[in-house]
């Protein structure tokens, strides 16, 4: 017990360390942080807000459907906690260079294990904490609850968030025991699995919502399908009825609950940390240490024949293209993200005529249409973020070769910028067709999202390289942590703050027409005005965002 | 101190470590040699627990590392070739957090021991920056003084010289050649044969995963033929296995 106290002692030392030189930052980084910060929990508060008051609005109906939404939003947040005590588990109990430091020490196993528990617990906690206490702030404001709603959602929150990292870990344990070096693959396929079964039970249920005055019924008709998030055995359903008992002033029912769920926690708690004795230091030096390598046959790859035939394009770059391409698809962390973020929004878009959107009445259709404009744009931005802008940074280890290559150096920012670029397209342009196929929109919109998503491909890809190379971070090997620094922050509110502008401007002329606030005329000519703005906010933005960063670059010294 | 029996290691189907069979008395310096990919990374992360031998055993200080590896790992410290260190904590905070992982050594005189080692590496000039500062000579200085301070009687080290400077190099021999005498067993893995000439009382050569030779210099030029430097002894015994 004394190590693990050590070993937590030393996380207080760290944190105290990074709190002491957080004055060190710039004031201009410190009010992006926290301008960020603010904006998103503000937005994080207003739009459930909003749909409350609506769904409040609706009297007795509406009461029952916000509960079956509390009941759904904590079934979600308990899936959300165990994938991600899973992943987090696994990079930090088995991945992570501390861990080895820590078996080279004399310290017990499963104590080990408990130590990276914690950490995933806290890790894996503090975000879903974030996201979840602005969506209950708007609930308890329309619910006029006071400060007992927030101690009591905390004082449940702590066990319910133990009991997801305990099944959590169990699962990653379980899967590195047995099958080292494969988590990501398996808990790929559960996902994949469980995203399908889910669209296909939606498509089940949805077949009623075919016209528009079937909208709200089918809303309120949809809300009994929603009984398994009130399966009783399950930790999101204790934690829902303990809250709302709080909230109906029986306590002693809400103990009841509470009690049930730290009894679970620590019982599970325990499970895990019995469990790790047998098996997590077999699955660590399996996953570690497995020495099995795969063959890869240079200048065979799909990419390398593709590039070879690119003549037109200098030998260098097609170089630098082939290697960009390779490491990206022999990283499965990497190419698995764009595959659930993208392939989850292709599910959503093929089915959107199955989802009765298509019938819907022109204003809803116009906000369905821009919603999935933004969506689409929001996670080619939050993908662009996490994976172009650290590009340059992890090229800083290999600049002994490409720093003393006869090439300049702001040329490797230009390949990267239309590499990711042309690849954003390709994933980008089907989507957006498609979504506008399936809810049957105009010829108009369907021309106008192409234009936007093509101009938006480009000038996020090009924000994020230049920022990429505006505040590179050479010492930092893992792209995530590159990301997390101010360049990445900054990238992050820009892109946000760039597609808001855009989607706000386009969106505008169309709800002034469908809600007949101005007639065709007028439209017609803000139409036009508005993609003159989008048009030159894009040009400006790749612009600057290119001459800043190659110029950076050009200046770097390292 | 340190002894194994018919170590093996497997991955897959390569043979890593072909049954290795040691033994190193109290207070040897044990010089471990061999080409890139010979097996000597494989041996000493089979020594201090890292990987699990496929087959065999190995002991140190007469603990078997795979079921009493708690006891084996009080008296072992390990020096990689490019150590972890936390980049948010100070040298001095690194060292105390060191000191708590080994209670049954606490030290009543833990400040002095500390500011001793700080000064003995020169560390004591930066030691309240941030590691994240540091140089990579003055990180592997940081290891070399975090490993000495629980007065482990065996050290298992793997390239120690690397980015250090003539005077941190001429630091770290002495200590070791210190250590040494005063009993601890030295397990030194290193390509830097003149290190190896210089401290070692026996040296052992392993090439393909395979003990190819063990003794003392003398006994290795006898065996090799070659009466010259280390350096040619070497050449010459991994090349006869080569070939």
């Amino acid at each position: 017990m004394n190590e693990i106290i050590t070993i937590l002692n030393i996380r207080f030392a760290i944190l105290k360390n990074k709190l002491r030189n957080a004055h060190q930052h710039s004031r201009l980084k410190i009010f992006v942080v926290w301008f960020m910060i603010i904006g998103i929990l503000g937005a994080t508060f207003y739009v459930p807000y909003k749909a409350f008051v609506f769904l409040q609005s609706m009297d007795h109906v509406g009461n029952v459907i916000i509960e079956r939404l509390m009941y759904l939003l904590f079934m979600g947040l308990f899936m959300m906690l165990v994938f991600s005590n899973s992943i987090i588990c696994y990079s930090t109990g088995y991945r992570a260079r501390e861990t080895t430091y820590f078996f080279t020490l004399p310290i017990k196993y499963a104590n080990i294990f408990f130590v990276k528990f914690i950490d995933s617990i806290i890790l894996s906690s503090w975000a879903f904490l974030c996201f979840l206490l602005p969506i209950m702030a708007a609930y308890a404001h329309v619910k006029n609850l006071g400060f007992m709603f927030y101690l009591t959602l905390i004082v449940f929150f702590v066990p319910f968030a133990v009991v997801a990292a305990a099944i959590g870990s169990m699962i990653t344990m379980a899967i590195v025991r047995f099958f080292p070096r494969k988590l990501y693959a398996i808990l790929g396929w559960i996902l994949g699995v469980g995203l399908v079964a889910g669209i296909i039970w939606l498509i089940i249920i949805g077949k009623g919502a075919k016209t528009e005055d079937e909208f709200l019924f089918v809303l309120t008709n949809l809300i009994p399908h929603f009984r398994f998030t009130q399966f009783v055995f399950a930790p999101n359903y204790w934690i829902s009825e303990g809250i709302f008992k709080a909230i109906a002033y029986d306590y002693e029912g809400s103990f009841y609950w509470w009690l049930l769920l730290l009894s679970n926690a620590l019982m599970l708690g325990q499970a895990a940390y019995l469990w790790s004795k047998r098996i997590y230091y077999d699955g660590w030096v399996n996953t570690s240490f497995s020495g099995i390598t795969k063959n890869y046959y240079a200048g065979k790859g799909m990419a390398d024949k593709i590039c070879r035939r690119l003549s037109c394009v200098p030998l260098w770059m097609r170089s630098l293209i082939v290697k960009d391409i390779k490491v990206f698809c022999r990283d499965p962390v990497q190419w698995s993200q764009f595959t659930v973020f993208f392939g989850l929004l292709a599910i959503y878009f093929v089915n959107i005529r199955n989802f009765g959107y298509a019938n819907l009445i022109p204003f809803w259709k116009n906000i369905v249409s821009f919603l999935n404009l933004t969506s689409t744009n929001l996670t080619l931005a939050s993908l662009s973020v996490r994976f172009v802008f650290p590009q340059l940074s992890l090229e800083g280890k290999s600049f002994w070769i490409l720093g003393l290559a006869p090439i300049k150096r702001q040329s490797l920012l230009f390949e990267k910028f239309w590499l990711n670029s042309i690849a954003a397209l390709c994933i980008s342009l089907p989507l957006i067709t498609i979504s506008n196929l399936m809810l049957n929109v105009s010829p108009l919109q369907i021309i106008l999202s192409i234009f936007v998503v093509i101009l938006m491909c480009f000038s996020l890809i090009a924000l994020c390289v230049g920022l990429g190379a505006l505040f590179p971070n050479f010492k930092e090997d893992n792209p995530a942590q590159i990301v997390s620094g101010f360049g990445g922050t900054l990238a992050l509110v820009l892109c946000l703050v760039y597609i808001a502008l855009n989607v706000m401007a386009l969106a505008m002329p169309f709800h002034l027409l469908v809600t007949e606030q101005i007639g065709q005329g007028a439209f017609q000519k803000l139409l036009c005005i508005s993609c003159v703005f989008v048009f030159i906010l894009g040009a400006v933005s790749i612009f600057l965002s290119l001459f800043f960063g190659s110029r950076a670059l050009k200046n770097l010294e390292m | 101190m340190i002894k194994t029996e018919n170590l093996r290691k497997e991955f897959g189907d390569l043979v890593a470590l072909n049954d290795l069979s040691l033994d190193i008395a109290e207070g040897e310096f044990f010089a471990f040699l061999g080409p890139n990919a010979a097996g000597k990374t494989t041996t000493i992360k089979l020594l201090i627990g890292l990987l699990k031998p496929t087959k065999g055993t190995a002991y140190v200080c007469g603990y078997n590392i795979q079921k009493d590896y708690v006891e084996a790992k009080k008296h072992i410290s390990y020096i990689p070739d490019f150590p972890f260190l936390y980049e948010k904590l100070t040298a001095r905070e690194f060292l105390h957090f060191v000191c708590d992982l080994y209670p049954e050594q606490e030290m009543k005189n833990r400040k002095t021991v500390i500011d001793d080692l700080l000064l003995k590496f020169n560390l004591n000039e930066h030691q309240n920056h941030l590691i994240e500062h540091y140089s990579h000579g003055m990180r592997q200085k940081l290891v070399f003084a975090a490993s000495l301070i629980h007065d482990p009687k065996v050290m298992i080290i793997d390239e120690p010289m690397v980015g250090l400077d003539p005077h941190s190099t001429r630091v770290v021999k002495d200590i070791l050649k210190e250590k040494s005498k005063q009993g601890v067993t030295i397990f030194l893995s290193t390509h830097t044969l003149s290190v190896a000439e210089e401290l070692a009382d026996r040296i052992g050569i392993i090439d393909h995963g395979k003990l190819i030779a063990i003794g003392t210099l003398d006994e290795l030029r006898k065996s090799s033929g070659e009466g010259g430097r280390l350096e040619d002894v070497f050449l010459r015994l991994t090349e006869e296995e080569g070939s």
